[in-house]
């Protein structure tokens, strides 16, 4: 098979010294239009100038770091730009009280995410709920806010409690594989007279470790 | 068999720079004495760890400057690390004993050059020396799971005085 | 008469093989995207967190193995076939290692999809490393095995049909190409031994209840015996074209066949001792031999370097035959818009910047700065990636016609493609590398932790993923302008005009008569390597045998 060039005419075949196309580039068009000479010069320009330019900037920032503004620059971490979301100093944990606002203490025995097949996870809050006021009260678990801003729904409530008493809920949900609880949102009924005070907050939640299968 | 100068020259060349290479990572295992993880911290049967020196697993006080920390890796977190970050006095010299109870995991501290695996059945012994006070986090990097991606912890070092030697 | 016309029985097999190798690398790196937009929080919308490692999984095997491996098949099959000019013996026995291949390819790729899909009770979440006690489905182990068995039959094909023609050529030197071939497929033989020992003795058993325990340091280090020369069964083909095609393509001859064969051999001795350089921060194994491994990867570098010197040469020979000259520009002379040279050569040039990143890698204690964070597949991308992938790709647009006896169609979109490639990669990997240095890790779906603060060491966090992202994209882009090119050839070209590619290899300038004959001496060097081997490992296996073969022992925990 001899090496045709696009525009038809026959290259004479060389068996040895096979070039693919004519040393001289001026005279060839690509269908384009674009001669052969400048869509080199655009490949190649483009093509390597681009990486050398990057990898060019990357050297000299690496020359300036080392030598320029930080001496050294290995000692410890400081803070830098990430965008991860800081937990904000009022998550809650365990052990905390959730609503530490009311007189009431509701406070967060456990927290439990399970990685387990699948594409959904078993997620539980359990709360210890006390009646410490002196009227009837009532506190609820619903939605689950997601770190990827998705929110899971549910209700779990204590039901009244008489002034005095204690009981334990367990919230539970079931969240996407691999999303993270942020925060919950609680509703705290205080029974008064005639009326019914609600307290409604979204509680931020400290990390919660996954727990393996 | 026909050599051309110049890629004797060459070959020459790329034989220094070799040499020249191993040359400074041996500089670097003997002058700063930077060690390689090795086997000193013998094996260990990953399924029954509560019955060994990791079934409490902390910091605990070994010397004046001398601290022994042993972590449990597992899915998806570090004992300790993650629930309450692992705190250690500045100015000290630090020996970490890490394990996995179940799959290979990473234990890197993030910015430093503290970076082992923790393979279930083997004990990873790193001393590493902390001069400043600083948070550093700490990584899992091998992947471990479905949740490898959440298992993270923090290491805190301490100024000096305002450390108590309590474990962990 | 083209290649498909001398050997169409054979040429069918390369077909078969580079097809195969160009679906799994479609697969791979459309794979490669998605995880490019997820781990950078640009979008996460194709899969969930948790089923990012599947893809993952996917990435890794599909391309690192399959792709990889199908497209070595095909080359090879075809510089055996043409250097030796004969056809492989038997059609049957070729069609059987091809068939173990695929179908072990095949039940290895669906059961790790599986993992995409609820419904299906099989998967094999395990990386490409799968190391224990992580355990997949049995079946990702079977098809692991067959794939494995299916390559160990192709080389004794390939050896089958060099002894023949050694039986009517004694005396004769091994044509350069075979000559690669053969030597590459020992260093095959032996290194491949050990992950065939790792599955077919442990993890397979293992995986069936058969056996209760595998001890993971023992597992993981027989998978690196492996997993260091496996490279080099990535690149040994990509040195295969640049050393005897890529001279032609440049309009000239190989600078020296003796060096090239002195290159192969070198691999050959020292592919495999070195694989500790992967367990640096591993415990139990002691730092002696984690040393030793250090001291033989960077003698690996020297093939490469000689490679380096002998391709250039080549190629510059090629610009002065085409009328360059002067000390540098005779670099313009070079066919830059003819896609398999392109791609040939910036593989070559990007291949270059990995190799000093993988110095890095294997510098023993610097190695604690980059183990397992981002700047190692920043690394291997420019040389899997770059230098083989593109490698491959480039030389599919010359040898496709040839295997086909259809014109390449698209030319212009194949002009362009090696260029986007390039970019795309130096945008990607000039990211990954600078993140690994701020200890961002791999193999992660979300690198990004409240409790942890990466600190950019050039340029911060946030637009280092944005470049990763961009330029995971642009490979994309360059991926599928090369699938478009192949199967626009495959079902448009015309099989009746003339090829315009012309397959004939130049003879070098420097010849085999020039080397000497002890280079051809393939059992002095396979004993040489086994002998390196035992000093690298013999020690360190038997200590971690010595407590038992299956202790200290984990159970398996299905992921």
């Amino acid at each position: 098979m001899t090496d045709t060039p696009d525009d038809g005419t026959n290259a004479a075949e060389q068996p040895v010294d096979e070039g693919t196309e004519f040393p001289r580039a001026d005279s060839d068009d690509t269908p384009g239009g674009i001669s052969k000479r400048t869509l080199i010069r655009l490949l190649v320009g483009f093509g390597i100038g681009i990486p050398l330019l990057i990898e060019g900037i990357t050297f000299l920032g690496l020359l300036d770091q080392q030598f320029g503004g930080d001496e050294g620059g290995d000692t410890g971490s400081g803070p830098t730009a990430t965008d991860t979301p800081d937990t904000p100093d009022s998550a809650v944990g365990v052990g905390d009280d959730l609503l530490p606002e009311t007189e009431r203490s509701e406070t967060l025995a456990s927290a439990v995410l399970r990685e387990v097949g699948g594409d959904r996870w078993p997620f539980s809050l359990t709360v210890d709920v006390h009646n410490a006021g002196d009227t009837a009260y009532e506190f609820q678990l619903l939605s689950v806010h997601l770190g990827d801003g998705r929110t899971v729904s549910g209700r779990t409530s204590t039901d009244r409690l008489a002034p005095g008493e204690t009981r334990t809920i367990t919230g539970e949900w079931s969240i996407p594989a691999g999303s993270t609880p942020r925060a919950v949102d609680v509703v705290a009924l205080v029974y008064g007279d005639d009326s019914v005070e609600t307290v409604e907050r979204r509680v931020d939640l400290a990390k919660i470790p996954v727990r393996g299968g | 068999m026909e050599i051309h100068r110049y890629e004797k020259l060459w070959t020459a060349a790329a034989l220094l720079l070799i040499v020249g290479f191993i040359a400074t990572v041996t500089y670097g295992a003997l002058g700063p004495g930077v060690t390689m993880v090795d086997d000193s911290g013998g094996t260990i049967d990953s399924g029954s760890l509560g019955e060994t020196q990791f079934g409490d697993p902390g910091v605990t006080q070994t010397g004046e400057n001398q601290y022994e920390v042993h972590v449990v890796a597992r899915q998806f977190l570090f004992q300790p690390g993650t629930g309450s970050p692992i705190r250690v006095p500045a100015n000290s010299e630090v020996t970490f004993y890490i394990t996995s109870a179940d799959v290979v995991h990473g234990f890197e501290v993030a910015g430093t050059n503290v970076n082992v695996m923790a393979v279930p059945g083997q004990v990873s012994e790193v001393t590493v020396r902390f001069d400043e006070p600083a948070q550093y986090g700490i990584v899992c990097h091998e992947y471990c799971g479905a949740a490898h991606h959440t298992m993270a912890g923090q290491l805190v070092v301490v100024p000096e005085d305002e450390y108590s030697a309590e474990g962990s | 008469m083209a290649y498909v016309d001398d050997f169409p029985t054979d040429a069918r097999i390369v077909r078969w093989n580079l097809l195969v190798a160009f679906t799994a690398l479609g697969i791979g790196g459309l794979f490669g995207m998605i995880q490019a937009l997820h781990r950078t929080d640009v979008f996460r919308g194709f899969v969930s967190s948790a089923d990012y490692y599947s893809v993952l999984t996917g990435h890794g095997v599909l391309l690192a193995l399959f792709f990889t491996i199908f497209a070595l098949c095909g080359l090879f099959t075809w510089g055996v076939t043409k250097s030796l000019d004969r056809p492989l013996p038997s059609a049957r026995f070729t069609m059987a290692w091809f068939g173990f291949m695929f179908v072990g390819a095949l039940t290895a790729t669906v059961t790790i999809l599986g993992g995409l899909v609820p419904s299906m009770p099989f998967n094999a979440d395990v990386l490409y490393t799968f190391y224990a006690p992580m355990q997949a489905h049995p079946a990702f182990y079977t098809g692991l095995v067959l794939f494995i068995v299916g390559t160990w039959m192709a080389g004794f094909d390939w050896f089958r049909t060099y002894w023949r023609w050694r039986g009517d050529n004694p005396g004769e030197r091994i044509p350069l190409q075979t000559f690669m071939v053969l030597v590459t497929m020992l260093m095959w033989y032996i290194s491949s031994a050990g992950v065939a020992v790792e599955v077919l003795f442990f993890l397979l058993p293992w995986s069936l209840g058969i056996i209760e325990s595998v001890d993971p340091l023992l597992t993981r280090t027989l998978f690196w015996y492996f997993g260091h020369p496996v490279v080099y069964f990535w690149l040994m083909p990509a040195y295969f074209i640049w050393y005897t095609v890529l001279p032609k393509l440049a309009g000239g001859r190989l600078f020296s066949d003796p060096l090239a064969r002195v290159v192969f051999v070198l691999f050959l001795l020292l592919s495999t001792p070195v694989g500790f350089h992967h367990q640096y921060t591993d415990p139990g194994i002691p730092e002696g031999f984690k040393f030793i491994a250090m001291t033989n990867t960077m003698f690996l570098l020297l093939p490469s370097f000689l490679t380096a010197f002998t391709v250039v040469a080549s190629i510059e020979h090629g610009a002065r035959q085409r009328g360059g000259s002067g000390r540098l520009s005779w670099l313009r002379k070079l066919p830059w818009d003819e896609p398999a040279f392109a791609g040939c050569a910036l593989a070559g040039l990007m291949f270059a910047a990995g190799g000093f990143s993988g110095i890095i890698n294997a510098g023993m204690n610097i190695n604690y700065l980059v183990h397992n964070t981002l700047w190692v597949p920043g690394h291997f991308h420019l040389t899997v990636g770059t230098a083989s992938a593109l490698t491959f790709m480039a030389i599919g647009y010359w040898l496709f016609p040839q295997i086909t006896g259809k014109r390449l169609r698209l030319r212009s979109v194949a002009t362009v493609q090696p260029y986007i490639w390039f970019v795309g990669m130096t945008l990607m990997s000039n990211a990954m590398h600078r993140a690994g240095l701020a200890g961002i890790p791999r193999r992660t779906a979300e690198p990004q932790y409240d409790a942890v603060t990466f600190q950019g060491v050039v340029g911060g966090v946030s637009e280092m993923r944005l470049q990763i992202a961009i330029g995971g994209v642009f490979l994309f882009l360059g991926l599928m302008l090369f699938l478009l090119v192949i199967f626009a050839t495959w079902l448009g070209g015309s099989r009746t005009a003339p090829l315009r590619v012309n397959g004939t290899l130049p003879t070098p300038l420097s010849g085999p008569e020039h080397s000497p004959k002890i280079l051809d001496n393939l059992k002095l060097w396979t004993a040489i390597a086994i002998v390196l081997i035992v000093l690298a490992y013999g020690l360190p296996l038997s200590a971690m045998l010595a407590d038992g073969l299956f202790a200290p022992g984990s159970p398996p925990i299905p992921v």
